[in-house]
C-alpha cells in the first residue's frame, strides 16, 4: 500500500449544512430539509430537539414537531454555502477542495509548520469554524477518502494519529460507509458488516463478481488511487442568497434579509481591500420572472451603510409585483479600494455628500431599462394585458396566446379580442366621468373577471364618441358608475 | 315573457369543462321559470339520469341532448325529441367513444350523417363567417326540417355583430335560429371553479392559464328578462317550439331481456317455474314445508306481476355455468331472504335457518328492480366475466360505470396546484390534517397555507368545498353487469374503460337503479377461492373426494375451538374485534354464527346493542316484549334488534309503516348522519308506537338504537350467507388445518392476518412446516407427509420477494427427480436473469446446494457475471466450492434475512432470542397472562405488528404486539399516545408497562408506559430491518 504516513489530509463535514443556514436566518422556526423521496434528510438543533431524526417520514417528523417547515433539498445553495466557507477557511488553508457533497477537504500538513505544530493549527482553525455556527464533524486521514468517510460517520477526529485512525475505520459498520444502496446491499448478501471483514476479502475475487465500484473505492480509501482535486479559488464575485421561509408581500419586508446580506458584502471587501461599482439585487418570485435592481455607484464603495441607503431609496419607489421568494445580491464589479483621497479636485470622491445630490447622482445613474417591469399579457383585464416591457421580453398578446379558434367552447374563454376594440392609448389608471358620456357607439362588451389575486372587476365597455369627435373607449360598473378608460386613434 | 328553454346546457359531467351538478342547473332552471331544459355534456350522457330524477320531482321538462365537436371542425348540439332519436344519440356517442382511449372521443361527419336520422341538430357557427358555407352546405344537404342554427350572446368583442350576421344569414338561407346560453355553471359565483377546473385540464396554474380564463360570468343560467333583452322575440319562440318537439323521457327505457334463455315452447315465467319446480326437490328431500310452499307461491306471483322472470333466469343461467366448472360461488345480500333463489341454487341459505323477508328483496311498492350480488371465487371470477361476455356478446353485455369524483385529498391537491401553492405546502397542510377523527377541523388548519384571511386562501377553503363530490372520471364497476337483448348502445352509450378488454356504459349502478334497469353483481370472495383450495388439498393427500357438502354441520368441536377465540384465518370471525368476542357471545349453532358476525359492528357498538344482548344470552338480564308481534320480530335476537330486517318489521309491525314506508326509513337509516331526513320518522314511530300502546322509554330504546345502526346496520341475510362461509372454514381449520392454513396461504392477498402471523398459529397448533427448498417448492405452498406421515405445510417459492412465477415454474419443469447437485447444474438447466438467482439465494431457497446465504450470494454471483468472453477461461470452473474467507450466517442474520426476503422465518422469534440474551427478564409473555387477574400490574413486550383505529372509538388506538407465543392486545388512549408520541410512532419493539383488564377470557393490557426498545433489535445484528 502506498499510503502517506502521515494524516496531511483534514474533512469537514456539515451534516446539516442548508438547514442551519437556514436556521441563522430564521433562529425561531424549527427547520427539515427533505431529500427526493420525502424523507427528513437534514434538520436544525431545534427541529433535532423535538426528536425530528434523519430518514425519518416528513409526516412522522411533522407528527414530532407540527412547527416544522419543510423545504426541499437544494445543492446549488449548498455548494454556495461550502463556497462561502471555503472562502472564510482561505486563510488557514492554501489548498481547500470542495468535495463529496457536504465538506471540505483541506491539505494541511503544510500548514502545521506556519501556525506552531498541529495542535495549534486545529485550535485556530475550529474557533474560525465554530463561529460560523454551522454544525460540522472533522476527522483527518491519510488519504482524502479515509478522512471523508470518519468525518461523514460523525467522528471528531481532528487529531489522531494514523494509527488511531486505522482502527477506528476498520470499525466502521456498513450503513458508514458511503456505498450506494445496492453496493451494500451486495456486501450485506455476503455477510460483510464492517470494513474489517472487507478487507478480509482478496480483491481478486470480488472484482470477479461485481462491478469495479467497491474495488475502485478501497483502492481510494487505501491509497492505491489517487484522487484529482479541484482546488478552490476565491471567487471574483460576491454572490449571496436568502431563502425566505415566508413570502415578502411588501418591500419594506426586504430590508432585513439585505441588511444581513450587505453587511457581508462589507466584510468580503473589506478582507480582499476591494470595492463595488454597482450591486444587484434580484428578487425571486414564484410564478414571475425575477425582478432585478440595479444599484448602481457613483463611485466604487465598500461601506454597507451606503449600500443601504442606496437599497432603502429604490426600494421605496417600487412596489412589487409578486410576493417574494427569494432574494439575491451579486457584486461582480469590483476594484481595488481606494484610499481617502488628499486630492483637493477630488471633492467628489468624499463620503459627505448631502442627500439631494446624492439622489440626483442616483437617479442620473438609473437607466429605465435597469427596471423590468412584468408583463401578465394574457390577463384579459385590460389594464393588466398591457404593461410596459423592456426588449428582452417579447409581449404575449392576448391575441397571439389564445390558441383556440375562438369558438364558444374554447376552453371557457370567448373568442379573441379583435384588436379593433382595443384603444391604441390606454390610461393607466380609469378616470370616473361625472355623468353618461357622449354617445355611444357599440354593443357592450363585458369584462368580469380578476377574482385570482383579489383584482375583481365588473365592467361594460363601450366605444363612445366625445364632444369633440373623439373615439373613446369607456365602461360602466354594476352601481352605474362611468369611466374613461382610453382613446382610439 | 317566459317562454324559455335552454338547449345548451354542459353539467361537471363533461369532466372539467362545467362547474355545476345535473341537480343543481335543473333546480335553477326551474327557479328561473324556464319551460325546459336540455342537459347536453359532451359526447356522454353520464348525468342525464341524476338530472332527471331531480327535473321529474319539481315537473321541470328535460330534454336529453349531447354537444359533439367534429373532427372536420363542426360543433354540434343534438337533441332526442323520442326514443328513435335517442337510440340514435346513444349509438353515435358509443362509436364515438369506443374508438379511442378511455377519455377521448372521435366522430366525423360520416358518422353523423350515417347514425342520426331523426334527431335534431344544432348548429354553433364558426367565429369567422367565411367559414361558414361549407358546414352549411352539408348540414343541409342531409338534415332537412331537422336543423337549428344556434345563436349566443356571451358579450364579448363582436357578439352582437355576430348575432346580426347570423340572423342575415337565416332569413337568407329560411333556416330557424335558436337561442341558447352555452351554459356552463348555474350561477356566476362559479367562475372561480371553472376558472380552477380549467387550470386542472391543462395541469397548471390559474396565472399560468390566463389565456383560458373566462372573460365574464355570462355562460351561466340567465334569468328570463336578460334573455329576452338580448335576443329577438322570435328566436325565442323558435327555441321553445324546438323543445315542444322534444317529448322524450327516459322513463320510456325498458330493456328486454336475452330471449336465448328460455328453451321453445316455454315463456319465461313457465320455465321458471319448471326450474324452481325442479331446485324444490333437490332442495327439500324430505318435502316442502307448507310454510316455504306459501312463500314460494307468493314470490313467484309477485315475479310474474312484476315481469322479472327474465331476471332470475340470466342469473342462473351464470351460476350454472360456474357449477359446471367447479368454480365455487355464494349469491349474498338480500337475496338471500328470497327462496326462489334457494331453490334456483344462487344462494345457499336455508330459509328454514333464518327469516326470510322477501319485501326486502322485491316488493311492488319499491318500484325497484330487485339486486342479487353473487360472490365468485375470486381466482376464477374472470372466467365467469368472460363466459357473460362470451354468451351475449359484446354490445350486449357491459359493466356499469363507477364515478370517480374528487374527495378531500385530490381536491386538495388540485385546487392547491391550480391556486399556486407549492407542493411541499400542501404535503404539510395534509399531513396536519387527521381527516379520520375530526371531520370539519381542515378548515381550521388553514392556517399553514397562509393567512386566512388572505384571499387566496378563502379562495382555497371555497373551491375545496364545492369541487369535493364533483365527477373526475368514469371508471369500471367492481362487477356489475348489465345484460340485454338487443345492442346495448341503444339504451346507453358504453365506452371504454381503462382495463384493455372493458367496456362500460356511461351510468352507475344509482343511475341504474333510479331507471328500474337490472344488473347483476359478479364479485370475488378470496375465501371461496381458499375453500376450494383447501379440499382440492386435502382429495390429493388423502385421495378422498371431499366437497363443501361433506362438510358435518354443527359440530360441537368446532364451536368449542371458536369459543376459545382459535378463529385465525376462520371468514369473517378472525379480526381482533371479533376475537374479543367470541369468548364473550359462545357461539355454539350456526344462528349464533349469524349473530356473531353482525353484532361486531359500528351500528349495535354504538347502538348500545351488544351489551343488552350479552347480559340476555347469559341469563344475566330478563327477557320481555311488549306484546306478541314485537316477540316474533325479536325473539331469535334476544329481544335486542341486531339486524336491518328486524329494525323494518318493527317499524312495520309496532308503529303501521307499511312496507314501502319501512323501506324509506331503511334507506334514511343508511344516510341519516349526511342529510338528517330521520326527523321525519321519528315523529312517525313515536305516535305511530304511542298509538299502539307501546311505552315511551321502549320508543326511546328503538330510535336510539335506530339512530346507532346508521350506515351500518348489517341485513341477516347478508349475515346468513357469510355465516355458512365461516362454519365452513372454522370445520377445515378444525380438522385440516395444515390444508386450510396452506389454501389460505396460496390465496393470498385475503382476510385479516399476514403469512407470517398464520404460520405462526398453524405451528403453535403443531403443523410442521418445512422451508423453501430449490429441490422441494413449488410455485405454491404444498400440503407433504412430515416424518410422522402428518399433513405439514412445504412453502412455496411464491414467497419470495422478486422471484417470478414463470421462474418458479421453469425450475420445477427441469428439476431431475433426485433435485438438482450443485448450484452450476441449476444455472445450466435452467436460464436465470441474475437478479432473481440473488432473489433464490436470498430467501436461502439455495441453502441444500452451496451451505448457507452468504456462500450461495458468493457463488451467484460469481457465475452470473461471467459474460461470453471470459466463459472458457477456467476461472469458471476452478473456483473452489465454499470460500472460506466469508463469514457464516448467525441465527440472527438468517431470522433478519427471513423477514426481509420472505416475509416469514422458520426459525426462533426474536423475542425468544432477546429473552436468551437477558433482555426484557421482567415481561411476561402473551401466554403467560391469563394466568393474571384483572386490574394487576404488568409489563410486556414484543414487536408492534398491528395498529389500528377504529372510528367509532374516540381517539384509542389497539396496538397488536407478536411475541413468541403469541399476540397481546395492548390499548393505548390518546393522552397516552399524545404524551409519549415518539415510542408510540416509532418503535418496532415496543415495551408496555399497564394494567391488565381481563372480561373473562378476553385479555387486554391498557398501556401506562410506552418504551421503544427497537434498538435491542438493532444490536443483534449490525442492521436491523422489517419484521412484517
Amino acid at each position: 500500500m502506498a499510503s502517506p504516513n502521515l494524516p496531511v489530509w483534514l474533512y469537514l463535514h456539515f451534516p446539516h449544512l442548508q438547514a442551519d443556514q437556514l436556521s441563522l436566518q430564521n433562529p425561531q422556526t424549527p427547520i427539515a430539509i427533505l431529500d427526493q423521496g420525502k424523507r427528513v434528510w437534514q434538520h436544525c438543533r431545534l427541529a433535532q430537539a423535538s426528536g425530528v431524526q434523519t430518514g425519518m417520514v416528513f409526516t412522522t417528523a411533522l407528527q414530532l414537531d407540527p412547527e416544522l417547515q419543510l423545504q426541499p433539498q437544494r445543492s446549488n445553495e449548498q455548494q454556495q454555502i461550502l463556497a462561502q466557507i471555503a472562502d472564510y477557511c482561505y486563510q488557514w488553508c492554501a489548498r481547500i477542495a470542495l468535495s463529496f457533497e457536504q465538506g471540505l477537504l483541506l491539505e494541511v500538513a503544510t500548514m502545521w509548520r506556519l501556525f506552531g505544530g498541529r495542535a495549534n493549527y486545529w485550535q485556530q482553525l475550529q474557533q474560525a469554524l465554530q463561529s460560523r455556527q454551522l454544525r460540522f464533524h472533522a476527522a483527518a486521514g491519510t488519504t482524502p477518502m479515509a478522512a471523508y468517510v470518519l468525518a461523514r460517520a460523525g467522528y471528531d477526529l481532528p487529531l489522531a494519529s494514523t494509527q488511531q485512525l486505522n482502527q477506528q475505520l476498520q470499525q466502521l459498520t456498513l450503513q458508514q460507509l458511503p456505498l450506494s444502496a445496492s453496493q451494500q446491499q451486495s456486501l450485506t448478501d455476503v455477510g460483510i458488516k464492517q470494513l474489517a471483514d472487507l478487507t478480509n476479502i482478496p480483491m481478486a475475487q470480488w472484482r470477479r463478481r461485481f462491478s469495479g465500484e467497491i474495488a475502485t473505492w478501497l483502492e481510494r480509501l487505501n491509497g492505491d488511487k489517487v484522487d484529482d482535486h479541484c482546488w478552490f479559488e476565491p471567487p471574483a464575485q460576491f454572490v449571496r442568497n436568502w431563502h425566505c421561509l415566508h413570502e415578502i408581500n411588501h418591500s419594506n419586508g426586504l430590508l432585513f434579509p439585505l441588511q444581513h446580506m450587505l453587511k457581508e458584502l462589507n466584510h468580503y471587501l473589506r478582507r480582499r481591500q476591494l470595492a463595488a461599482c454597482a450591486v444587484e439585487l434580484i428578487l425571486q418570485h414564484r410564478e414571475q420572472t425575477d425582478s432585478q435592481i440595479s444599484l448602481r455607484l457613483a463611485q466604487p464603495e465598500h461601506q454597507a451603510s451606503e449600500f443601504l441607503i442606496l437599497a432603502r431609496l429604490r426600494l421605496q419607489q417600487l412596489s412589487l409585483p409578486e410576493a417574494v421568494i427569494g432574494i439575491q445580491v451579486v457584486a461582480a464589479e469590483l476594484v481595488p479600494q481606494q484610499q481617502p483621497a488628499t486630492d483637493l479636485f477630488a471633492a467628489t470622491n468624499s463620503h459627505a455628500l448631502d442627500g439631494g445630490q446624492l439622489l440626483n447622482r442616483l437617479r442620473s445613474r438609473l437607466a429605465p431599462s435597469d427596471v423590468k417591469h412584468l408583463v401578465l399579457s394574457a390577463d384579459p383585464r385590460p389594464e393588466r394585458a398591457f404593461q410596459l416591457v423592456t426588449e428582452s421580453d417579447t409581449p404575449i398578446t392576448a391575441g397571439t396566446q389564445n390558441s383556440g379558434r375562438g369558438d364558444v367552447q374554447d376552453n371557457g374563454r370567448d373568442h379573441i379580442q379583435d384588436s379593433a376594440n382595443r384603444p391604441v392609448w390606454l390610461l393607466p389608471k380609469p378616470i370616473p366621468l361625472p355623468n353618461q358620456p357622449w354617445e355611444l357607439k357599440s354593443a357592450p362588451e363585458r369584462i368580469a373577471c380578476g377574482w385570482w389575486d383579489d383584482g375583481a372587476i365588473q365592467r361594460d365597455y363601450f366605444v363612445a364618441v366625445d364632444q369633440h369627435g373623439q373615439l373613446c373607449w369607456v365602461f360602466r360598473t354594476p352601481a352605474n358608475q362611468w369611466f374613461l378608460h382610453g382613446w382610439f386613434g | 315573457m317566459t317562454q324559455y328553454v335552454e338547449l345548451f346546457c354542459q353539467s361537471n359531467f363533461s369532466f372539467l369543462n362545467a362547474a355545476s351538478h345535473p341537480e343543481e342547473l335543473v333546480e335553477r332552471a326551474f327557479e328561473l321559470g324556464y319551460q325546459g331544459l336540455a342537459i347536453t355534456d359532451e359526447c356522454s350522457l353520464a348525468g342525464v339520469v341524476r338530472a332527471h330524477v331531480c327535473a321529474k320531482a319539481l315537473g321541470l321538462p328535460l330534454i336529453i341532448g349531447s354537444y359533439i365537436r367534429l373532427v372536420e371542425g363542426e360543433q354540434l348540439v343534438v337533441w332526442a325529441p323520442h326514443k328513435q332519436a335517442y337510440s340514435e344519440l346513444s349509438q353515435l356517442i358509443a362509436r364515438g367513444q369506443m374508438r379511442c382511449p378511455k377519455g377521448h372521443y372521435q366522430l366525423h361527419r360520416d358518422d353523423v350523417e350515417q347514425l342520426l336520422k331523426t334527431a335534431l341538430i344544432g348548429w354553433l357557427p364558426h367565429p369567422h363567417p367565411n367559414d361558414w358555407q361549407p358546414s352549411l352546405d352539408w348540414l343541409q344537404s342531409w338534415s332537412q326540417g331537422r336543423l337549428w342554427l344556434l345563436a349566443t350572446r356571451p358579450l364579448c368583442g363582436n357578439d352582437k355583430l355576430r348575432y346580426q350576421q347570423l340572423c342575415a344569414l337565416a332569413e337568407a338561407i329560411e333556416l330557424p335560429v335558436a337561442a341558447c346560453g352555452a351554459v356552463l355553471m348555474h350561477d356566476p359565483k362559479r367562475q372561480p371553479l371553472l376558472d380552477t377546473l380549467t387550470s386542472i385540464r391543462l395541469n397548471q396554474s390559474v396565472q399560468q392559464t390566463l389565456a383560458q380564463a373566462s372573460t365574464n360570468t355570462e355562460r351561466h343560467l340567465r334569468p328570463q328578462s336578460s334573455i329576452y333583452r338580448l335576443f329577438q322575440q322570435q328566436h325565442i319562440e323558435q327555441t321553445y317550439l324546438l323543445a315542444q318537439q322534444c317529448q322524450f323521457s327516459l322513463d320510456e327505457l325498458r330493456y328486454q331481456y336475452p330471449a336465448e334463455l328460455v328453451p321453445p315452447g316455454h315463456t319465461p315465467m313457465s320455465h321458471l317455474r319448471q326450474l324452481v319446480a325442479q331446485g324444490q326437490q333437490r332442495r327439500f328431500a324430505d318435502g316442502v314445508p307448507l310454510a316455504i310452499q306459501a312463500i314460494i307461491a307468493k314470490e313467484l306471483a309477485l315475479i310474474e306481476e312484476l315481469e322479472y322472470a327474465h331476471f332470475f333466469l340470466t342469473i342462473e343461467d351464470i351460476v350454472r355455468f360456474a357449477k359446471q366448472r367447479q368454480i365455487l360461488y355464494q349469491g349474498r345480500g338480500s337475496a338471500a331472504n328470497s327462496v326462489v333463489c334457494y331453490c334456483l341454487g344462487i344462494t345457499e341459505v336455508d330459509p328454514r335457518k333464518i327469516q326470510v323477508l322477501f319485501e326486502r328483496f322485491i316488493s311492488k311498492e319499491r318500484g325497484e328492480p330487485p339486486d342479487i350480488d353473487v360472490d365468485f371465487e375470486h381466482e376464477r371470477r374472470e372466467e365467469v366475466i368472460q363466459y357473460i361476455y362470451q354468451k351475449y356478446g359484446r354490445d350486449r353485455a357491459a359493466l356499469a360505470a363507477t364515478v370517480i369524483s374528487y374527495r378531500f385529498k385530490s381536491a386538495v391537491r388540485d385546487v392547491g396546484k391550480a391556486l399556486g401553492f407549492a407542493d411541499s405546502q400542501l404535503d404539510q397542510f395534509m399531513a396536519n390534517v387527521d381527516r379520520r377523527d375530526k371531520q370539519q377541523d381542515w378548515r381550521q388548519q388553514l392556517g399553514l397555507l397562509g393567512s386566512p384571511d388572505h384571499h387566496l386562501i378563502r379562495h382555497f377553503r371555497q373551491l375545496v368545498e364545492q369541487i369535493i363530490g364533483f365527477p373526475r372520471h368514469l371508471s369500471q364497476h367492481v362487477g356489475g353487469f348489465v345484460i340485454s337483448a338487443g345492442p346495448l348502445h341503444q339504451l346507453v352509450p358504453t365506452e371504454n374503460a381503462a382495463m384493455a378488454d372493458r367496456t362500460v356504459i356511461q351510468w352507475d349502478k344509482d343511475d341504474l337503479e333510479a331507471l328500474g334497469l337490472l344488473k347483476v353483481d359478479v364479485l370475488a370472495l378470496g375465501m371461496l377461492t381458499a375453500i376450494r383450495r383447501s379440499f382440492d388439498l386435502i382429495n390429493q393427500f388423502t385421495g378422498q373426494q371431499l366437497n363443501m357438502s361433506q362438510v358435518e354441520w354443527e359440530q360441537p368441536a368446532v364451536y368449542d375451538m371458536l369459543c376459545q377465540a382459535d378463529s385465525i384465518g376462520v371468514f369473517q370471525i378472525e379480526s381482533r374485534a371479533q376475537t374479543n368476542m367470541l369468548p364473550r357471545l359462545k357461539p355454539r349453532c350456526y344462528y349464533d354464527l349469524v349473530v356473531q358476525i353482525a353484532i361486531v359492528r359500528p351500528g349495535p357498538i354504538q347502538g348500545d346493542m351488544v351489551h343488552p344482548y350479552l347480559r340476555r344470552r347469559h341469563g344475566k338480564e330478563p327477557i320481555s316484549y311488549p306484546n306478541e308481534a314485537v316477540r316474533a320480530v325479536l325473539e331469535r335476537t334476544m329481544g335486542v334488534p341486531i339486524f336491518q330486517e328486524q329494525v323494518i318489521k318493527l317499524a312495520m309491525v309496532a308503529a303501521g309503516f307499511s312496507a314501502g314506508e319501512a323501506d324509506q326509513l331503511r334507506r334514511a337509516m343508511a344516510s341519516w348522519k349526511r342529510n338528517g331526513k330521520l326527523a321525519k320518522f321519528e315523529h312517525k314511530l313515536r305516535t305511530g308506537m304511542a298509538a299502539n300502546g307501546y311505552s315511551t322509554s321502549f320508543a326511546d330504546r328503538i330510535f336510539k338504537q335506530i339512530l346507532g345502526f346508521g350506515e351500518y346496520g348489517f341485513p341477516e341475510s347478508h349475515s346468513a350467507s357469510f355465516a355458512l362461509l365461516a362454519y365452513v372454514s372454522a370445520w377445515l381449520k378444525r380438522h385440516y388445518p395444515a390444508a386450510f392454513c396452506c389454501a389460505l396461504l396460496n390465496s393470498q392477498p385475503m382476510g385479516f392476518y399476514s403469512p407470517s402471523q398464520l404460520l405462526q398459529d398453524v405451528r403453535r397448533h403443531g403443523v410442521t412446516v418445512l422451508p423453501v427448498d430449490i429441490n422441494q417448492s413449488d410455485w405454491d405452498h404444498q400440503l407433504v407427509a412430515d416424518d410422522n406421515q402428518q399433513a405439514a405445510i412445504r412453502l412455496g417459492m411464491r414467497l419470495i420477494k422478486g422471484l417470478s412465477k414463470q421462474l418458479a415454474e421453469r425450475i420445477c419443469h427441469h428439476r431431475p427427480s433426485q433435485g438438482f447437485s450443485s448450484l452450476l447444474e441449476l444455472q445450466q438447466r435452467c436460464a436465470m436473469p441474475r437478479h432473481e438467482q440473488q432473489a433464490l439465494a436470498a430467501a436461502g431457497a439455495l441453502n441444500p446446494l452451496t451451505g448457507d446465504r452468504y456462500q450461495a450470494h458468493w457463488q451467484v454471483a460469481a457465475q452470473a457475471n461471467d459474460t461470453p468472453l471470459f466463459a472458457n477461461i477456467e476461472q469458471t470452473v476452478a473456483e473452489p466450492e465454499s470460500a472460506n474467507y466469508l463469514s457464516i450466517p448467525s441465527e440472527v442474520d438468517n431470522l433478519l434475512q427471513d423477514y426481509r426476503h420472505l416475509g416469514v422465518s422458520l426459525g426462533r422469534h426474536p423475542m425468544t432470542l432477546l429473552r436468551e440474551q437477558q433482555l426484557f427478564k421482567r415481561t411476561i409473555s402473551a401466554a403467560q397472562l391469563p394466568q393474571f387477574s384483572h386490574g394487576e400490574l404488568v409489563r410486556v413486550a414484543g414487536l408492534v405488528v398491528g395498529r389500528q383505529r377504529p372510528g367509532t372509538a374516540s381517539g384509542v388506538t389497539f396496538v397488536t404486539l407478536e411475541d413468541d407465543t403469541g399476540n397481546i392486545n395492548v390499548v393505548v388512549w390518546l393522552n397516552t399516545a399524545r404524551e409519549q408520541r415518539k415510542p408510540f410512532l416509532q418503535a418496532k419493539l415496543l415495551e408496555v408497562h399497564g394494567i391488565l383488564e381481563r372480561e373473562e377470557s378476553v385479555i387486554h393490557i391498557v398501556a401506562g408506559r410506552l418504551i421503544d426498545r427497537t434498538s435491542a433489535l438493532e444490536q443483534l445484528a449490525v442492521h436491523s430491518r422489517d419484521f412484517h
